[in-house]
Protein backbone atom coordinates (compact mmCIF):
# COMPACT_ATOMS: atom_id res chain seq x y z
CA UNK A 1 0.00 0.00 0.00
CA UNK A 2 1.01 3.78 -0.79
CA UNK A 3 0.69 4.97 2.56
CA UNK A 4 2.87 8.15 1.20
CA UNK A 5 0.33 8.33 -1.27
CA UNK A 6 -3.01 8.05 0.69
CA UNK A 7 -1.08 10.75 3.18
CA UNK A 8 -0.85 13.09 0.19
CA UNK A 9 -4.40 12.30 -0.73
CA UNK A 10 -5.92 13.43 2.14
CA UNK A 11 -3.82 15.81 3.27
CA UNK A 12 -4.56 17.73 0.13
CA UNK A 13 -8.39 16.96 0.52
CA UNK A 14 -8.70 18.77 3.78
CA UNK A 15 -6.22 21.43 3.15
CA UNK A 16 -7.49 22.26 -0.21
CA UNK A 17 -10.88 23.78 1.79
CA UNK A 18 -8.80 25.05 4.55
CA UNK A 19 -6.46 27.52 2.54
CA UNK A 20 -7.34 30.92 3.19
CA UNK A 21 -7.59 29.93 6.79
CA UNK A 22 -3.80 28.70 7.01
CA UNK A 23 -2.90 31.53 4.73
CA UNK A 24 -4.64 34.12 7.68
CA UNK A 25 -2.68 31.82 10.27
CA UNK A 26 0.74 32.52 8.49
CA UNK A 27 0.57 36.19 8.72
CA UNK A 28 0.19 36.04 11.73
CA UNK A 29 3.14 33.36 12.69
CA UNK A 30 7.06 33.03 12.29
CA UNK A 31 7.33 32.31 8.63
CA UNK A 32 7.07 28.51 8.68
CA UNK A 33 6.80 28.00 11.95
CA UNK A 34 2.95 26.87 11.92
CA UNK A 35 2.60 22.89 12.44
CA UNK A 36 -0.88 21.84 11.99
CA UNK A 37 -2.05 18.83 14.24
CA UNK A 38 -5.41 16.60 14.22
CA UNK A 39 -5.42 17.34 10.71
CA UNK A 40 -7.47 13.81 10.23
CA UNK A 41 -9.28 14.26 13.63
CA UNK A 42 -12.60 14.16 12.59
CA UNK A 43 -16.98 12.91 13.77
CA UNK A 44 -17.39 11.31 10.28
CA UNK A 45 -16.40 8.53 8.38
CA UNK A 46 -15.86 10.55 5.43
CA UNK A 47 -12.99 13.56 5.01
CA UNK A 48 -15.35 15.21 2.12
CA UNK A 49 -18.07 15.89 4.56
CA UNK A 50 -16.52 18.03 7.27
CA UNK A 51 -12.94 18.22 6.16
CA UNK A 52 -11.05 19.21 9.25
CA UNK A 53 -13.98 19.84 11.25
CA UNK A 54 -14.32 23.27 10.40
CA UNK A 55 -11.24 24.40 12.95
CA UNK A 56 -7.68 24.14 11.96
CA UNK A 57 -5.16 23.57 15.41
CA UNK A 58 -1.72 23.55 15.82
CA UNK A 59 1.03 25.15 17.58
CA UNK A 60 3.88 27.98 16.19
CA UNK A 61 5.56 30.58 17.31
CA UNK A 62 4.99 34.75 17.06
CA UNK A 63 8.15 37.05 17.47
CA UNK A 64 9.58 33.69 18.56
CA UNK A 65 7.12 33.29 21.81
CA UNK A 66 5.85 29.79 21.26
CA UNK A 67 1.90 29.37 21.03
CA UNK A 68 -0.95 27.10 20.26
CA UNK A 69 -3.32 28.00 17.69
CA UNK A 70 -7.24 27.37 17.35
CA UNK A 71 -8.29 28.55 13.91
CA UNK A 72 -12.82 28.31 12.95
CA UNK A 73 -12.81 27.33 9.16
CA UNK A 74 -15.97 29.65 7.74
CA UNK A 75 -15.22 27.76 4.52
CA UNK A 76 -16.08 23.97 5.88
CA UNK A 77 -19.84 24.17 7.61
CA UNK A 78 -20.01 27.47 7.96
CA UNK A 79 -17.24 26.98 11.23
CA UNK A 80 -20.10 25.50 13.08
CA UNK A 81 -19.41 23.97 16.15
CA UNK A 82 -20.28 19.87 16.17
CA UNK A 83 -19.13 17.57 18.97
CA UNK A 84 -15.65 16.52 17.25
CA UNK A 85 -14.98 20.79 16.10
CA UNK A 86 -15.16 20.91 20.28
CA UNK A 87 -13.04 18.11 21.11
CA UNK A 88 -10.42 19.08 18.56
CA UNK A 89 -10.63 22.60 19.86
CA UNK A 90 -10.46 21.17 23.87
CA UNK A 91 -7.26 18.70 23.11
CA UNK A 92 -5.78 22.39 21.90
CA UNK A 93 -6.80 23.93 24.91
CA UNK A 94 -5.55 21.18 27.14
CA UNK A 95 -2.11 21.27 25.24
CA UNK A 96 -1.24 24.68 26.86
CA UNK A 97 -2.75 24.04 30.12
CA UNK A 98 0.01 21.13 30.08
CA UNK A 99 2.21 23.09 28.54
CA UNK A 100 1.71 26.48 29.79
CA UNK A 101 1.57 27.52 26.58
CA UNK A 102 -0.17 31.09 25.64
CA UNK A 103 -3.59 30.32 23.38
CA UNK A 104 -4.76 32.62 20.31
CA UNK A 105 -7.82 31.58 19.30
CA UNK A 106 -9.40 32.64 15.70
CA UNK A 107 -12.75 32.77 15.87
CA UNK A 108 -15.62 32.60 12.98
CA UNK A 109 -18.65 30.69 13.35
CA UNK A 110 -22.05 30.82 12.11
CA UNK A 111 -23.36 28.98 14.74
CA UNK A 112 -23.65 24.92 16.44
CA UNK A 113 -24.49 21.92 14.38
CA UNK A 114 -27.86 21.40 15.80
CA UNK A 115 -28.02 18.35 14.13
CA UNK A 116 -25.96 17.28 16.67
CA UNK A 117 -28.30 17.67 19.76
CA UNK A 118 -27.41 18.00 23.37
CA UNK A 119 -23.63 16.60 22.28
CA UNK A 120 -23.15 20.34 20.84
CA UNK A 121 -23.91 22.10 24.04
CA UNK A 122 -21.99 19.46 25.75
CA UNK A 123 -19.00 20.42 23.81
CA UNK A 124 -19.46 24.63 24.40
CA UNK A 125 -19.31 23.72 27.67
CA UNK A 126 -16.35 21.78 27.77
CA UNK A 127 -14.28 24.10 25.64
CA UNK A 128 -15.40 27.38 27.86
CA UNK A 129 -14.73 25.17 31.18
CA UNK A 130 -11.75 24.18 30.17
CA UNK A 131 -10.38 27.86 28.71
CA UNK A 132 -11.67 29.10 32.00
CA UNK A 133 -9.07 26.61 33.65
CA UNK A 134 -6.67 28.15 30.97
CA UNK A 135 -6.60 31.60 32.90
CA UNK A 136 -4.78 30.18 35.51
CA UNK A 137 -1.58 28.77 33.82
CA UNK A 138 -1.49 30.62 30.21
CA UNK A 139 -2.55 34.18 28.46
CA UNK A 140 -5.26 33.35 26.16
CA UNK A 141 -5.70 35.97 23.53
CA UNK A 142 -8.58 35.96 20.61
CA UNK A 143 -9.31 37.28 17.37
CA UNK A 144 -12.57 37.70 16.50
CA UNK A 145 -12.15 37.10 12.56
CA UNK A 146 -15.98 37.21 11.81
CA UNK A 147 -18.97 35.91 14.12
CA UNK A 148 -18.15 35.25 17.84
CA UNK A 149 -22.00 34.54 18.62
CA UNK A 150 -23.47 32.89 21.71
CA UNK A 151 -21.71 30.21 23.89
CA UNK A 152 -19.05 30.88 21.14
CA UNK A 153 -18.98 34.80 21.94
CA UNK A 154 -18.81 33.21 25.48
CA UNK A 155 -16.08 31.42 24.90
CA UNK A 156 -13.99 34.42 22.88
CA UNK A 157 -14.42 36.86 26.11
CA UNK A 158 -12.94 34.21 28.24
CA UNK A 159 -10.01 35.51 26.22
CA UNK A 160 -7.11 38.13 28.44
CA UNK A 161 -7.65 40.49 25.21
CA UNK A 162 -9.44 40.60 21.77
CA UNK A 163 -8.46 41.61 18.07
CA UNK A 164 -11.57 42.51 16.04
CA UNK A 165 -12.09 42.23 12.77
CA UNK A 166 -13.46 45.65 10.85
CA UNK A 167 -17.15 43.51 10.46
CA UNK A 168 -16.56 41.03 13.67
CA UNK A 169 -19.82 40.21 15.24
CA UNK A 170 -19.80 39.87 19.42
CA UNK A 171 -23.34 38.62 20.43
CA UNK A 172 -24.62 36.75 23.23
CA UNK A 173 -27.85 36.25 21.47
CA UNK A 174 -28.29 35.51 17.44
CA UNK A 175 -28.59 39.40 16.03
CA UNK A 176 -31.59 37.62 14.66
CA UNK A 177 -33.73 37.74 17.51
CA UNK A 178 -32.56 40.82 18.88
CA UNK A 179 -34.49 42.86 15.78
CA UNK A 180 -37.88 42.71 14.06
CA UNK A 181 -36.42 44.43 10.97
CA UNK A 182 -35.62 42.44 8.02
CA UNK A 183 -32.72 44.28 6.93
CA UNK A 184 -30.91 44.53 10.50
CA UNK A 185 -26.83 44.69 9.92
CA UNK A 186 -25.54 43.40 13.01
CA UNK A 187 -22.08 44.49 12.37
CA UNK A 188 -20.89 47.97 13.88
CA UNK A 189 -23.88 47.32 16.09
CA UNK A 190 -23.22 44.20 17.34
CA UNK A 191 -19.32 44.03 18.39
CA UNK A 192 -16.18 45.78 19.71
CA UNK A 193 -17.75 49.68 20.35
CA UNK A 194 -20.72 48.51 22.80
CA UNK A 195 -19.04 45.56 24.71
CA UNK A 196 -15.46 47.45 25.38
CA UNK A 197 -17.14 50.98 26.00
CA UNK A 198 -19.73 48.64 28.82
CA UNK A 199 -17.77 45.27 29.79
CA UNK A 200 -14.66 44.41 30.75
CA UNK A 201 -13.34 43.25 28.17
CA UNK A 202 -9.51 44.50 26.47
CA UNK A 203 -9.30 44.70 23.13
CA UNK A 204 -8.45 46.34 19.83
CA UNK A 205 -9.52 46.59 16.31
CA UNK A 206 -6.81 44.82 13.24
CA UNK A 207 -7.36 46.08 9.46
CA UNK A 208 -4.41 43.49 8.78
CA UNK A 209 -3.05 40.08 10.19
CA UNK A 210 0.52 41.29 10.62
CA UNK A 211 -1.03 44.47 13.44
CA UNK A 212 -2.36 41.27 15.63
CA UNK A 213 0.75 39.40 15.40
CA UNK A 214 2.55 42.71 16.40
CA UNK A 215 0.10 43.18 19.26
CA UNK A 216 -0.27 39.56 20.40
CA UNK A 217 4.11 39.57 20.65
CA UNK A 218 3.56 43.40 22.45
CA UNK A 219 1.03 41.46 25.26
CA UNK A 220 3.12 38.04 25.77
CA UNK A 221 6.32 40.35 26.59
CA UNK A 222 4.21 41.52 29.70
CA UNK A 223 2.09 39.00 30.59
CA UNK A 224 5.18 36.44 29.81
CA UNK A 225 8.62 38.05 30.22
CA UNK A 226 9.97 38.42 33.47
CA UNK A 227 12.12 41.33 32.32
CA UNK A 228 11.57 43.42 29.37
CA UNK A 229 14.84 45.38 28.94
CA UNK A 230 14.56 49.51 28.67
CA UNK A 231 17.28 51.84 28.43
CA UNK A 232 15.55 54.06 30.24
CA UNK A 233 17.03 55.46 33.58
CA UNK A 234 15.51 54.22 36.24
CA UNK A 235 16.95 56.74 38.81
CA UNK A 236 15.37 59.54 36.51
CA UNK A 237 13.81 62.32 38.31
CA UNK A 238 10.09 64.31 37.03
CA UNK A 239 10.51 67.52 38.68
CA UNK A 240 7.10 68.73 37.11
CA UNK A 241 5.29 66.58 39.51
CA UNK A 242 6.20 68.90 42.38
CA UNK A 243 3.55 71.14 40.55
CA UNK A 244 1.14 69.38 38.49
CA UNK A 245 0.62 65.43 39.24
CA UNK A 246 -1.90 64.68 37.74
CA UNK A 247 -2.37 61.09 35.97
CA UNK A 248 -0.38 62.18 32.58
CA UNK A 249 2.18 63.45 34.24
CA UNK A 250 2.31 60.01 37.10
CA UNK A 251 2.60 58.06 34.12
CA UNK A 252 5.26 60.07 32.26
CA UNK A 253 7.30 60.02 35.14
CA UNK A 254 6.83 56.62 36.73
CA UNK A 255 6.74 54.19 33.44
CA UNK A 256 9.97 53.23 31.49
CA UNK A 257 8.74 55.37 27.95
CA UNK A 258 7.21 53.99 25.29
CA UNK A 259 6.78 50.74 27.63
CA UNK A 260 2.58 50.81 28.23
CA UNK A 261 -0.11 49.01 27.39
CA UNK A 262 -3.32 50.75 28.48
CA UNK A 263 -5.90 48.25 29.21
CA UNK A 264 -9.90 48.57 29.51
CA UNK A 265 -9.14 52.02 28.37
CA UNK A 266 -13.09 52.19 26.85
CA UNK A 267 -14.81 51.28 29.79
CA UNK A 268 -14.03 54.42 32.15
CA UNK A 269 -11.77 56.85 32.54
CA UNK A 270 -11.94 57.39 36.53
CA UNK A 271 -9.24 55.32 36.80
CA UNK A 272 -6.28 54.35 34.47
CA UNK A 273 -4.71 50.65 34.00
CA UNK A 274 -1.68 49.80 32.26
CA UNK A 275 0.86 47.02 31.68
CA UNK A 276 3.90 48.89 31.81
CA UNK A 277 7.51 48.32 32.79
CA UNK A 278 9.54 50.18 35.17
CA UNK A 279 13.30 49.62 35.81
CA UNK A 280 12.69 46.72 32.92
CA UNK A 281 10.41 45.01 35.28
CA UNK A 282 6.81 44.18 33.69
CA UNK A 283 4.30 45.89 36.23
CA UNK A 284 0.15 46.52 36.42
CA UNK A 285 -0.18 50.19 36.68
CA UNK A 286 -3.36 52.10 38.18
CA UNK A 287 -3.83 55.43 38.67
CA UNK A 288 -6.83 57.28 39.89
CA UNK A 289 -8.32 59.97 37.54
CA UNK A 290 -11.31 60.98 39.42
CA UNK A 291 -11.60 62.43 42.71
CA UNK A 292 -14.13 59.87 43.56
CA UNK A 293 -14.64 55.95 43.28
CA UNK A 294 -17.45 55.17 41.48
CA UNK A 295 -19.20 51.78 40.43
CA UNK A 296 -17.40 51.29 37.18
CA UNK A 297 -13.84 52.77 38.47
CA UNK A 298 -14.01 49.94 41.56
CA UNK A 299 -14.99 47.06 38.77
CA UNK A 300 -12.42 47.92 36.78
CA UNK A 301 -9.74 48.53 39.35
CA UNK A 302 -11.12 44.71 40.65
CA UNK A 303 -10.45 43.06 36.88
CA UNK A 304 -7.27 44.29 36.85
CA UNK A 305 -6.21 43.19 40.04
CA UNK A 306 -7.29 39.92 39.08
CA UNK A 307 -5.80 39.85 35.80
CA UNK A 308 -2.34 41.12 37.56
CA UNK A 309 -2.52 38.16 40.05
CA UNK A 310 -3.15 35.72 37.50
CA UNK A 311 0.09 36.63 35.60
CA UNK A 312 1.94 37.37 38.96
CA UNK A 313 2.33 41.21 38.13
CA UNK A 314 3.55 43.15 40.34
CA UNK A 315 0.84 46.28 41.26
CA UNK A 316 1.58 49.61 41.39
CA UNK A 317 -0.98 51.91 42.87
CA UNK A 318 -0.57 55.34 42.69
CA UNK A 319 -3.69 57.14 44.41
CA UNK A 320 -5.41 60.54 44.52
CA UNK A 321 -8.99 59.92 46.06
CA UNK A 322 -11.39 61.48 48.29
CA UNK A 323 -13.23 57.70 48.46
CA UNK A 324 -16.92 56.65 47.27
CA UNK A 325 -19.13 58.04 45.48
CA UNK A 326 -22.31 59.03 47.11
CA UNK A 327 -24.94 58.18 45.45
CA UNK A 328 -28.39 56.34 46.35
CA UNK A 329 -29.51 55.30 43.51
CA UNK A 330 -25.78 53.28 42.72
CA UNK A 331 -26.30 52.35 46.66
CA UNK A 332 -29.68 50.54 46.03
CA UNK A 333 -27.90 48.70 43.16
CA UNK A 334 -25.42 47.35 45.45
CA UNK A 335 -22.42 49.56 45.28
CA UNK A 336 -21.23 47.94 48.99
CA UNK A 337 -20.69 44.75 47.25
CA UNK A 338 -18.89 46.05 44.25
CA UNK A 339 -16.73 48.09 46.92
CA UNK A 340 -15.92 45.39 48.79
CA UNK A 341 -14.89 42.64 45.78
CA UNK A 342 -11.84 45.42 45.19
CA UNK A 343 -10.97 45.11 48.58
CA UNK A 344 -11.16 41.24 48.31
CA UNK A 345 -9.28 41.00 45.29
CA UNK A 346 -6.52 42.95 46.58
CA UNK A 347 -6.33 41.00 50.04
CA UNK A 348 -6.09 37.69 48.63
CA UNK A 349 -4.43 38.87 45.88
CA UNK A 350 -0.48 37.28 46.15
CA UNK A 351 1.46 39.46 44.19
CA UNK A 352 3.75 42.62 45.06
CA UNK A 353 1.81 45.63 45.96
CA UNK A 354 3.42 48.97 46.24
CA UNK A 355 0.56 52.09 46.71
CA UNK A 356 1.59 55.67 46.41
CA UNK A 357 -0.62 58.45 47.74
CA UNK A 358 0.16 61.32 45.60
CA UNK A 359 -2.70 63.35 46.86
CA UNK A 360 -5.63 62.35 48.81
CA UNK A 361 -5.85 58.89 49.99
CA UNK A 362 -9.40 59.79 51.99
CA UNK A 363 -11.26 56.78 53.45
CA UNK A 364 -12.64 53.84 51.22
CA UNK A 365 -9.93 54.61 48.78
CA UNK A 366 -7.41 54.71 51.29
CA UNK A 367 -8.71 50.95 52.80
CA UNK A 368 -8.81 49.53 49.25
CA UNK A 369 -6.04 51.13 47.37
CA UNK A 370 -2.86 51.41 49.73
CA UNK A 371 -3.97 50.43 53.26
CA UNK A 372 -0.75 48.24 54.32
CA UNK A 373 -3.82 46.24 56.40
CA UNK A 374 -5.28 45.35 53.17
CA UNK A 375 -2.03 43.57 51.57
CA UNK A 376 0.14 46.46 50.24
CA UNK A 377 3.57 45.62 50.93
CA UNK A 378 5.48 49.34 50.20
CA UNK A 379 3.54 52.51 51.22
CA UNK A 380 4.68 55.70 49.68
CA UNK A 381 3.09 59.30 50.44
CA UNK A 382 3.29 62.34 49.01
CA UNK A 383 5.15 65.27 50.97
CA UNK A 384 1.66 67.07 50.23
CA UNK A 385 -0.28 63.86 50.70
CA UNK A 386 -3.55 63.83 53.00
CA UNK A 387 -4.52 60.43 54.02
CA UNK A 388 -7.55 60.42 56.78
CA UNK A 389 -10.55 58.69 57.49
CA UNK A 390 -12.83 61.54 56.32
CA UNK A 391 -12.60 64.65 54.03
CA UNK A 392 -11.47 68.18 56.13
CA UNK A 393 -15.28 69.35 55.37
CA UNK A 394 -16.94 66.66 57.00
CA UNK A 395 -14.29 66.54 59.97
CA UNK A 396 -15.19 70.27 60.30
CA UNK A 397 -19.16 69.12 61.00
CA UNK A 398 -18.53 65.65 62.24
CA UNK A 399 -14.98 65.96 64.45
CA UNK A 400 -15.35 69.49 65.34
CA UNK A 401 -19.38 69.75 65.70
CA UNK A 402 -19.42 71.15 69.53
CA UNK A 403 -17.05 74.29 68.23
CA UNK A 404 -19.20 75.57 65.31
CA UNK A 405 -22.19 76.70 66.84
CA UNK A 406 -19.80 78.99 68.26
CA UNK A 407 -19.42 82.78 67.69
CA UNK A 408 -17.92 84.35 64.87
CA UNK A 409 -19.11 84.12 60.95
CA UNK A 410 -20.23 80.06 60.40
CA UNK A 411 -18.91 80.16 57.60
CA UNK A 412 -14.91 81.24 58.39
CA UNK A 413 -15.46 79.31 61.67
CA UNK A 414 -15.79 75.83 59.22
CA UNK A 415 -13.00 76.84 57.13
CA UNK A 416 -10.84 77.65 60.00
CA UNK A 417 -12.29 73.91 61.71
CA UNK A 418 -11.49 72.29 58.40
CA UNK A 419 -7.59 73.77 57.87
CA UNK A 420 -6.91 72.38 61.30
CA UNK A 421 -8.10 69.14 60.70
CA UNK A 422 -6.09 69.26 57.62
CA UNK A 423 -2.99 70.55 59.17
CA UNK A 424 -3.44 68.48 62.68
CA UNK A 425 -4.59 64.98 61.11
CA UNK A 426 -4.59 64.87 57.47
CA UNK A 427 -0.35 65.07 56.72
CA UNK A 428 1.27 62.34 55.83
CA UNK A 429 3.63 62.68 58.61
CA UNK A 430 0.86 61.97 61.46
CA UNK A 431 0.43 58.36 59.21
CA UNK A 432 4.47 57.81 59.25
CA UNK A 433 4.47 58.02 62.48
CA UNK A 434 2.11 55.35 63.12
CA UNK A 435 3.94 53.16 60.26
CA UNK A 436 1.24 52.91 58.25
CA UNK A 437 3.20 54.77 55.61
CA UNK A 438 6.53 53.54 54.73
CA UNK A 439 8.16 56.91 53.33
CA UNK A 440 7.21 60.29 52.99
CA UNK A 441 9.09 61.58 49.52
CA UNK A 442 9.05 64.99 46.97
CA UNK A 443 7.22 63.91 43.90
CA UNK A 444 9.74 64.41 41.91
CA UNK A 445 11.41 61.37 43.05
CA UNK A 446 8.34 58.88 42.55
CA UNK A 447 10.63 56.79 40.19
CA UNK A 448 13.59 56.20 41.89
CA UNK A 449 11.32 55.20 44.86
CA UNK A 450 9.13 52.70 43.36
CA UNK A 451 11.97 51.66 40.74
CA UNK A 452 13.83 50.12 44.46
CA UNK A 453 10.69 48.96 46.31
CA UNK A 454 10.11 46.86 43.09
CA UNK A 455 13.53 45.81 43.41
CA UNK A 456 13.38 44.68 47.11
CA UNK A 457 9.83 43.49 46.73
CA UNK A 458 11.02 41.14 43.52
CA UNK A 459 11.72 37.84 45.29
CA UNK A 460 8.11 37.88 46.21
CA UNK A 461 6.65 37.56 42.82
CA UNK B 1 49.62 128.12 -29.52
CA UNK B 2 49.63 130.75 -32.57
CA UNK B 3 50.06 133.43 -30.30
CA UNK B 4 52.91 131.85 -28.23
CA UNK B 5 55.09 131.31 -31.40
CA UNK B 6 54.22 134.83 -31.98
CA UNK B 7 56.07 136.33 -28.67
CA UNK B 8 59.62 136.66 -28.77
CA UNK B 9 61.76 134.37 -26.27
CA UNK B 10 62.23 137.02 -23.56
CA UNK B 11 58.25 137.75 -23.29
CA UNK B 12 57.83 134.00 -23.10
CA UNK B 13 60.32 133.84 -19.94
CA UNK B 14 59.00 136.65 -18.29
CA UNK B 15 54.78 134.64 -18.66
CA UNK B 16 56.60 132.06 -16.95
CA UNK B 17 58.15 133.62 -14.74
CA UNK B 18 55.33 135.27 -13.80
CA UNK B 19 52.96 132.36 -13.70
CA UNK B 20 55.26 130.82 -11.19
CA UNK B 21 55.34 133.63 -8.66
CA UNK B 22 51.60 134.10 -8.83
CA UNK B 23 51.48 129.47 -8.12
CA UNK B 24 53.93 130.04 -5.00
CA UNK B 25 52.45 132.84 -3.63
CA UNK B 26 48.87 131.15 -3.61
CA UNK B 27 51.12 128.08 -2.33
CA UNK B 28 52.30 129.59 0.91
CA UNK B 29 49.19 131.48 1.41
CA UNK B 30 46.94 128.60 1.53
CA UNK B 31 49.93 126.95 3.87
CA UNK B 32 50.20 129.78 6.50
CA UNK B 33 46.25 129.89 6.49
CA UNK B 34 46.34 126.55 7.37
CA UNK B 35 48.76 126.94 9.51
CA UNK B 36 46.75 129.67 11.46
CA UNK B 37 43.66 127.05 11.63
CA UNK B 38 45.84 124.46 13.17
CA UNK B 39 47.52 126.61 15.48
CA UNK B 40 43.81 128.15 16.80
CA UNK B 41 42.70 124.23 17.07
CA UNK B 42 45.06 123.49 19.14
CA UNK B 43 44.41 126.50 21.53
CA UNK B 44 41.02 125.38 21.66
CA UNK B 45 42.37 121.65 23.20
CA UNK B 46 44.68 123.35 25.06
CA UNK B 47 41.71 125.64 26.59
CA UNK B 48 39.41 122.61 26.91
CA UNK B 49 42.00 120.52 28.61
CA UNK B 50 43.02 122.97 31.05
CA UNK B 51 39.20 122.86 32.45
CA UNK B 52 39.51 119.44 32.02
CA UNK B 53 40.96 119.00 35.80
CA UNK B 54 38.16 120.62 37.17
CA UNK B 55 35.40 118.49 36.35
CA UNK B 56 37.73 115.53 36.64
CA UNK B 57 37.94 116.36 40.10
CA UNK B 58 34.08 117.17 40.64
CA UNK B 59 33.37 113.71 38.70
CA UNK B 60 36.28 111.36 40.08
CA UNK B 61 33.41 108.47 42.29
CA UNK B 62 34.39 108.80 46.19
CA UNK B 63 35.20 105.67 47.96
CA UNK B 64 31.42 105.61 48.90
CA UNK B 65 30.28 105.90 45.44
CA UNK B 66 32.62 102.52 44.93
CA UNK B 67 30.78 100.69 47.87
CA UNK B 68 27.42 101.87 47.10
CA UNK B 69 28.21 100.73 43.47
CA UNK B 70 29.30 97.13 44.48
CA UNK B 71 26.45 96.96 46.77
CA UNK B 72 24.10 97.40 43.85
CA UNK B 73 25.70 94.99 41.47
CA UNK B 74 25.96 92.31 44.02
CA UNK B 75 22.15 93.36 44.64
CA UNK B 76 21.20 92.57 40.87
CA UNK B 77 23.37 89.86 40.53
CA UNK B 78 21.20 88.19 43.28
CA UNK B 79 17.77 89.52 41.84
CA UNK B 80 19.62 87.87 38.38
CA UNK B 81 20.37 84.80 40.48
CA UNK B 82 17.07 83.95 42.07
CA UNK B 83 15.03 85.00 39.38
CA UNK B 84 17.37 82.23 37.26
CA UNK B 85 16.83 79.78 40.54
CA UNK B 86 13.39 80.26 40.54
CA UNK B 87 13.21 79.16 36.59
CA UNK B 88 14.96 76.72 36.26
CA UNK B 89 14.63 74.78 40.30
CA UNK B 90 17.45 72.52 41.47
CA UNK B 91 17.31 68.99 40.29
CA UNK B 92 15.51 66.73 42.37
CA UNK B 93 17.94 64.29 43.76
CA UNK B 94 17.87 61.14 45.25
CA UNK B 95 19.76 60.33 48.05
CA UNK B 96 20.41 56.42 46.53
CA UNK B 97 20.97 55.02 43.11
CA UNK B 98 18.94 52.24 41.53
CA UNK B 99 20.79 50.22 39.32
CA UNK B 100 19.26 48.85 35.87
CA UNK B 101 17.59 45.53 35.91
CA UNK B 102 18.82 43.36 32.98
CA UNK B 103 17.83 40.16 34.67
CA UNK B 104 16.31 38.69 37.38
CA UNK B 105 17.38 36.14 39.65
CA UNK B 106 15.12 34.24 41.70
CA UNK B 107 17.40 32.26 43.48
CA UNK B 108 16.92 28.87 44.36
Amino acid sequence: MDYLGLLNDNSSKIFSRSKKIRDFIEKIVDEHSFVETDVFMSGSDSLEEAPGEGVVTGFASIKDFPICIIAQNIDVLGGSVGKAHAQKILKCINRCIETATPLISIIDSNGARLGEGLGVLEGYSEIIAAATQLKNYAPHIAVIKGNAIGLMGMYAVSADFLFFGKNSVLSANPPLTLSNSATFSPQGILGKEPYLKNSLLSGMTYEKPEEIAHGISKLLHYLWDSVIESDDDPNRTADILNTVANSQNLLEALADKDRTIEMFSEYTEDIKTYFATINSIPVGLMITNSKRLNEKSIRKATAFVDMLDRYGLPLVSLVDSQGLESNLEKEQQGLITTAYELMASVSTSEIPKIAVITEYAIGYAYSALCSKATGFDYVLAFANAKAAPISSDAAASIIYGMELGKKGDPVEVRQELAERYRKNEMNPFVSAKEGYIDNIIEPALLRPYVASGLMMLLRRG
Amino acid sequence: MNMLLALKIGQIAEIGSLTSLIGMGMTFLVFFILLGFMAGLQKTTEKKSKKAPIIQNQQEPKENDEINNSSLVAAITAAISMILSEEKPQKAKANFVVKSIKRINCGG
